[in-house]
């Protein structure tokens, strides 16, 4: 079963992605507070990560960042209010698996999680 | 039928290209009011659930409601030439209050626990009953309000009337309008399936108000799914299940968050036109919603530009007093032969436009646009349309003065004008004032015959309505060949 | 019409509309510049007959009108002229769309025997040769078909592909060589090879066939725009030999699905091709039986000098060949001579060498140079040629630098990908930017449209913050230089005339020269794309930007030959002329609300709507923290940093105050006011503008600060005072230099000083706002400081160390 990190500092994200990932099979864990979510990449191995860009202490790129570090076979699906072409390409270049926009449809990004655990598992590095 | 003036109004005459400018300014202000109605449809469609949105969708929504409703002022106030200063101020207190409710929903937000519910139980059991359930439906159709529930379906297609009581039941119809009268089975319904309509029309709104799980375009449903077949509908998920899936039914459908509360709300202080606001006296400071002002801006902006085009064809001898319409062409060879004004034309001539007594319709155009302005009734029609290949571009309004004057107490024209228009498919809305409509992301098409619909409307004089709007609008529309197609 | 009177005090409501003039302006200007950012990306891949196009093209038009009647607004009709300007751009392309309307119409198939090198538009490079070859020599070269590059469109518009294909396409630049390159080239052709042949096409098709009734079999090849002319594309199309009639649609968009091949989509990228340059026409021939096939080269590759053909051929069809998979036999074909020499075992049939000879000769006059033909020899004896193309002698296979090691600096944007090396030029201020020598990779701190002169000379750009939308932006993409924005740290990092090699699409930067032939690869795609632009009607009218210098003579209304000229040109001549109307503000009105605060400045805020809470509007004195404008706030903060004092003067000479109180008699362009007069603060939620004439000084602030950072600007004025002339220099000089080393523009013209910041982000903005309002503070004092040049540069640096107390 596929480990699932989501974490934006908007609960109605988490509250609402946990109970669609968790239909689809999914171990899921949400975080509020980007400074925890960043602590916990460092104890537990995630194959996929959902995070929002902008946040309070740590922005989403440095938990990309930090994913990685810890685990190359993990996927990264960015969230952001703010999906302009430029920021989509940089957040590609950097290594992210998708950027999706906000508001999504709930069932687009379970897919998009979805196609982002089984790239895991096929996994180039 | 027409006297053709350039699109400058005399380009000899040096100085500022005036209808031009106008001309130009008046359709941004309408496509600003065609974008707040976007807004609206957009926000009416993340209420239904099937979107994650947060705080800050809400803000930028409020902000791009308050963006629209000062660019309209600002636009009123140059077609006015500043007689309008009023409305600034009306703009800044709405926009004043709007900001302070979406505070005030904010903090009330923050006050409450902001904590994630924990997992109701292990997903792995949950996660293999929903895989093993037969599934009818997957992200086929569009959430209009969310929940779970389960129950024998009652279809409303079923010839010779529905079979079962509609009591406890799923509701299963083709489509529903607030005329419906199935509509009142909807109370006590466990969940409602619809082949059509649409999360930001009212049906979908009534069932959100009521709780009752809502799944719109959800195609063929009321052909696929017999009455008495039990299934459990997952709002939640965009799903249909065949039979009861009790391990979906646990989870239940929990509070929705405060987000939507927050969403509902202020959707209503941006979006509602308020009927009454402007019933007695038309001024900004009556306004309640921002698209009462919007609203209310466009319909003054449209009069003060049938007097500037007027002043501008009296100034040019050119303008032939024979003529029905003066029309402003732009540069760019266009003329009334074809594009959206040839087709108002053909209506208006069925319609039965005649020459006599003075011009007073005025038109301007360009290649695949044009916006018709006419005096009628004590107060001025207006049709706009943009008709390229290009549908998402494409759009047209209209406005009609309500009444035929003062032997039309009653406002049959208003109440006529309103049935055609929502007949041909478009957004109508009719104050005390006026009738307004909009249709937005048609292709060409589309547009022309219900262009030559609006032709004949504003032509029309009247007749014998025998005290029924509805058959006078059939009536009107088999005249105009409508009902053929 | 229900006109609401003039407001109360006039001059309060005159400023007011302006200020939503300018605001009107500001969003405007964003507007319409991501519009171009969007049109610039459209003509890529776009005819000029695309709806969305025009469209796109219209809207602009209409904004920059009204735009231009903003401006006018502003300024009490200054700028009539751009009105004409613009219906001259206004015309020109509606004349341009027109045409390319009315030209778009061609047939779907044609027969090969219509077809010219004139034709290759429609008909594909391979197919125009072709034609080419059989209208001089109808023995050689088969009747066959050629559907179109206009089928092509209607293929791609019936089928609805052109926006998933543009969305699929998307930063393919970014991802190559990654897994979801390959997947979404893969989504792409799979999205055409399952598209049905539209009925007109396929009707068309079906038609043409007909009148082959002998031929059972067909060979379907590509004929791409551009191949087998100046670009080769060699080796990137599929073929599909055998196909029977009922085949054909099926082939057809097997063939066309082949045009988005992961080789030929990079080939395309590295190239810089445009995908509306290279839309692809398919060629149908009847199959040839072949006893014998293969290639003819009409020079030897290997002695191009020699007088000589080569062949390398094999038994039965040569697509096996051509691909590699089969082995060949070489036969060397003497000029003017019989035959072959050199012959194998299996050689040439001395009749079809000499038929070589004939037919390559043949080739190379008409097409003016040696030439490489793919032909058959069929088993009756007689020589088809199917292909010809001109041959590319000394050709060098790419290489593929070795991989490089660890960058210097990696990140920021791409604006646009490539690849180049040069000598780093650090520009710091613009003297040094002009000064920027040829083939440069030119680091900046800020991205200003400003660097227009220097960016045809550069190999690559690096900017330490810049906007993608912005004018910039534009023109980077425009002289199709490499260029990277929001590299933080660049002009620390990198070393004036350090050798450094850039990939802008991969974001890296590295020491040393990796691939110095790049460049002039590079800058003769440049001289190509540019040829092929200008003339380009949108982009002449639309998107070009001509104005890039505000301060240049020839930056004026009538000079505009743009959109983007005349957006340019509204948004500049706004701002300035917001600047200079905040002098003519006098106090009265209802919004005027007086600041309480510790700072001893008779301080009035005059609400632009907006910054003062509802409920508070009734009271007649606000905290400065009730005040919701970030800009305000910012300087607000910079005005009361520790140390920042606006009480008396303390450590003052009486010989220098008196020297002050002396010159200020005498001084009449001093504008005098009493320490306690009133000064004046517009404020919006994203603007400010300070007025204060603090004694003997006039100061200016004015900033517009909010999410878009083209909007932003932070500008500031500082003048008058006091003091003899050579103070009032030395106090003017400071401010310069205090300014500049902060990261301003700066002009000092005597003893009037302007700074500005242009299109930041907002929070360097917000940063720049409190250095001045610091900066005013400290300003007050200088007059009586200034005692001479080395005081001067000693109190500059205090001041930018933030030991402000020193300024008391």
């Amino acid at each position: 079963m596929a480990r699932v990190m989501v974490v934006d500092d908007e609960p109605i994200v988490g509250s609402r992605l946990r109970p669609i990932l968790e239909r689809a099979g999914l171990e899921v864990e949400v975080f509020l507070d980007a400074v925890a979510a960043h602590a916990r990449l460092g104890e537990c191995r995630f194959d996929v990560l959902v995070t929002d860009l902008r946040m309070p202490g740590v922005d989403g790129l440095q938990l990309l960042e930090r994913a990685l570090e810890h685990n190359a076979r993990v996927r990264v699906l960015l969230i952001t209010a703010f999906a302009t072409p430029e920021l989509k390409r940089g957040v590609l270049a950097r290594g992210a698996f998708e950027c999706i926009a906000k508001p999504f449809r709930i069932g687009d990004l379970r897919d998009a999680v979805l196609r982002a655990a089984e790239a895991s598992a096929a996994g180039e590095e | 039928m027409t006297g053709i003036l350039g699109w400058l109004g005399g380009r000899e005459r040096s100085g500022p290209p005036v209808v031009a400018l106008r001309v130009t300014r008046f359709r941004q202000l309408l496509t600003g009011y065609a974008r707040l109605l976007d807004l609206a449809r957009d926000a009416a469609v993340k209420q239904g659930g099937e979107y994650v949105f947060d705080r800050q969708f809400v803000r930028t929504l409020v902000e791009a409601a308050i963006d629209i409703a000062e660019s309209a002022v600002f636009d009123l106030n140059v077609i006015t030439r500043e007689a309008s200063l009023s409305y600034y101020e009306a703009c800044e207190k709405l926009a004043a209050e709007a900001r302070l409710a979406l505070r005030a929903g904010l903090e009330s937000l923050d006050a409450e626990d902001a904590a994630i519910p924990p997992s109701p139980q292990g997903g792995t059991d949950l996660a293999q009953a929903i895989a093993a359930a037969p599934l009818l439906y997957r992200q086929a159709g569009q959430v209009a309000s969310r929940g779970i529930a389960s129950a024998p379906v009652v279809n409303l297609e079923d010839a010779g009337g529905p079979v079962g009581d509609p009591r406890g039941a799923v509701l299963v119809a083709a489509g529903l309008d607030l005329d419906s009268p199935a509509l009142a089975l909807l109370d006590g319904a466990a969940a409602l399936l619809l082949d059509g309509n649409s999360p930001a029309d009212g049906v979908a709104s009534l069932a959100r108000q009521r709780r009752i799980p809502c799944i719109v375009r959800l195609r063929d449903a009321s052909r696929r799914i017999r009455s008495g077949t039990v299934v459990t509908v997952d709002a939640e998920d965009s799903a249909v299940y065949a039979g009861r899936v009790e391990e979906l039914l646990a989870l239940g459908g929990g509070e929705e968050e405060a987000e939507y509360r927050l969403l509902r709300a202020v959707r209503r202080g941006l979006f509602e036109l308020t009927p009454g606001s402007n019933r007695t006296a038309p001024v900004p400071s009556a306004c309640r919603t921002l698209r009462d002002l919007v609203h209310l801006a466009h319909l003054v902006a449209g009069d003060a530009l049938f007097g500037l085009v007027r002043a501008e064809a009296a100034k040019e001898r050119r303008a032939r007093a024979g003529a029905d319409v003066v029309v402003f062409a732009a540069d760019s060879g266009a003329g009334t032969d074809e594009g959206p004004l040839a087709s108002v034309f053909v209506g208006m001539r069925a319609g039965g436009v005649s020459g006599a007594g003075g011009v007073t319709r005025y038109a301007a155009v360009d290649r695949d646009r044009c916006i018709l302005l006419a005096a009628a009734h004590g107060g001025i029609d207006v049709v706009a349309a943009a008709t390229t290949d290009l549908p998402s571009a494409n759009f047209l309004y209209c406005r009609l003065v309500p009444s035929f004057g003062a032997t039309d107490v009653d406002g049959w024209r208003g109440r006529i004008g309103a049935e055609v228009l929502r007949r041909i498919g478009l957004e109508v809305a009719a104050t005390p004032r006026e009738v307004s409509a909009w249709g937005r992301g048609m292709d060409a098409e589309e547009l022309g015959p219900r262009l030559e619909v609006v032709g004949r409307l504003v032509a029309w004089r009247g007749g014998d309505t025998k005290g029924d709007p509805v058959g006078a609008a059939r009536d009107l529309l088999r005249e105009s060949g409508w009902s053929r197609r | 019409m229900w006109n609401a009177g003039r407001g109360a005090d006039v001059a309060d409501e005159d400023l007011r509309h302006r200020y939503r003039v300018l605001r009107r302006v500001l969003a405007a200007n964003s507007e319409l510049l991501e519009r171009m950012a969007d049109l610039e990306a459209d003509l890529a891949l776009f005819d000029l007959d695309e709806p969305s196009l025009r469209v796109c093209v219209r809207d602009l038009l209409d904004g920059s009108l009204l735009l231009a009647e903003n401006l006018n607004l502003l300024t009490g009709g200054d700028h009539q002229q751009l009105y004409r300007v613009h219906a001259e751009i206004a015309r020109e392309l509606d004349t341009s769309l027109e045409k390319a309307r009315r030209a778009a119409v061609h047939p779907l198939v044609t027969p090969l025997r219509e077809v010219r090198g004139g034709t290759a538009r429609e008909a594909g490079g391979k197919a125009a040769n072709l034609g080419e070859l059989r209208a001089a020599r109808p023995d050689l070269v088969p009747e066959g078909l050629v559907v179109t590059t206009s089928a092509f469109r209607h293929f791609l518009d019936a089928n609805g592909l052109r926006q998933p294909i543009r969305s699929l396409s998307r930063d393919l630049d970014l991802l190559a060589g990654q897994p979801l390159f390959r997947e979404r080239t893969g989504a792409i052709r799979a999205l055409v090879t399952a598209s049905p042949m539209p009925p007109q096409l396929a009707g068309a098709l079906e038609n043409a066939v007909s009148e082959f009734s002998g031929v059972r079999r067909w060979a379907v090849r590509s004929s791409a725009v551009g191949e087998d002319g100046k670009l080769s594309f060699a080796g990137q199309f599929e073929s599909v030999l055998d196909v029977e009639p009922r085949g054909l649609g099926a082939a057809y968009a097997r063939v066309l699905a082949s045009r988005w091949n992961d080789r030929a989509v990079l080939y395309r990228l590295y190239a810089g091709i445009a995908e509306v340059e290279t839309p692809m026409a398919v060629l149908l021939l009847p199959m040839v039986d072949a006893a014998i096939a293969g290639v003819l080269y009409t020079r030897d590759p290997a002695a191009p000098h020699a007088d000589r053909m080569v062949a390398d051929h094999v038994a039965g069809l040569a697509d096996a060949m051509v691909r590699g998979d089969a082995q060949a036999t070489t036969t060397v074909l003497r000029r003017g001579g019989t035959g072959g020499t050199d012959v194998g075992a299996e050689g040439l049939p001395e009749r079809l060498g000499a038929a070589l000879l004939d037919a390559g000769t043949a080739a190379e006059e008409l097409f003016g140079g040696p030439q490489d033909l793919e032909w058959v020899w069929s088993p009756e004896g007689r020589l088809w040629v199917v292909q010809s193309r001109p041959l590319r002698i000394g050709e060098v296979a790419q290489r593929t630098p070795e991989e490089p090691g660890e960058p210097l600096l990696a990140g920021g944007m791409a604006i646009f990908p490539g690849r180049a090396s040069g000598p780093v030029h650090l520009g710091t201020g613009a003297a040094a930017i002009d000064a920027t020598p040829e083939g440069a990779v030119l680091v900046v701190a800020q991205a200003t449209p400003e660097l227009s002169a220097a960016l045809p000379r550069l190999a690559a750009l690096i900017a330490e913050q810049g906007n993608p939308a912005g004018h910039a932006a534009a023109l980077a993409r425009e002289f199709a230089v490499p260029t990277l924005f929001g590299v933080p740290g660049a002009l620390e990092r990198l070393e004036q005339g350090a050798a450094v090699s850039i990939d802008a699409g991969q974001r890296r930067v590295w020491a040393g020269s990796l691939w110095p032939e790049v460049r002039e690869r590079v800058r003769s795609r440049i001289r190509h794309s540019a040829r092929a632009r200008r003339g380009h009607p949108v982009h002449d009218r639309i998107l070009a930007l001509n104005l890039s210098d505000p301060l240049a003579r020839t930056f004026r209304a009538s000079a505009c030959r743009s959109v983007h000229d005349i957006v340019r040109f509204c948004h500049e001549i706004a701002v300035a002329a917001m600047f200079r109307l905040g002098d003519t503000v006098s106090r009265g009105g209802r919004r005027v609300w007086r600041l309480e605060s510790p700072v001893p400045l008779n301080l009035w805020l005059l609400d632009l709507g907006g910054a003062v809470p509802q409920d508070l509007r009734a009271k007649k004195r606000l905290k400065a923290e009730q005040v919701e404008s970030a800009p305000f706030q910012a300087l607000w903060r910079g005005m009361g940093r520790q140390g920042v004092t606006w009480a008396g003067r303390s450590q003052v000479s009486l010989k220098a105050f008196a020297s002050v109180l002396t010159a200020s008699i005498h001084d009449a362009r001093a504008p005098v006011r009493e320490l306690g007069g009133a000064n004046y603060l517009l404020v919006a939620p994203d603007y400010v503008s300070l007025n204060a004439r603090l004694a003997y000084h006039f100061t200016m602030v004015d900033a517009h600060v909010g999410e878009a950072a083209e909007n932003n600007f932070v500008n500031f004025r500082f003048r008058g005072g006091a003091a003899g002339v050579e103070r009032r220099d030395l106090r003017a000089r400071f401010l310069a230099e205090v300014l500049l080393r902060s990261g301003f523009g700066v002009d000092r013209r005597g003893d009037l000083v302007t700074a500005w910041l242009r299109r930041f982000p907002a929070a360097p903005s917000l940063v720049a706002l409190e250095l001045l309002g610091a900066l005013t503070g400290c300003a007050r004092q200088l007059d009586m400081l200034m005692t001479g040049e080395a005081a001067m540069r000693d109190y500059v640096d205090r001041f930018l160390a933030g030991d402000y107390a020193a300024f008391s």
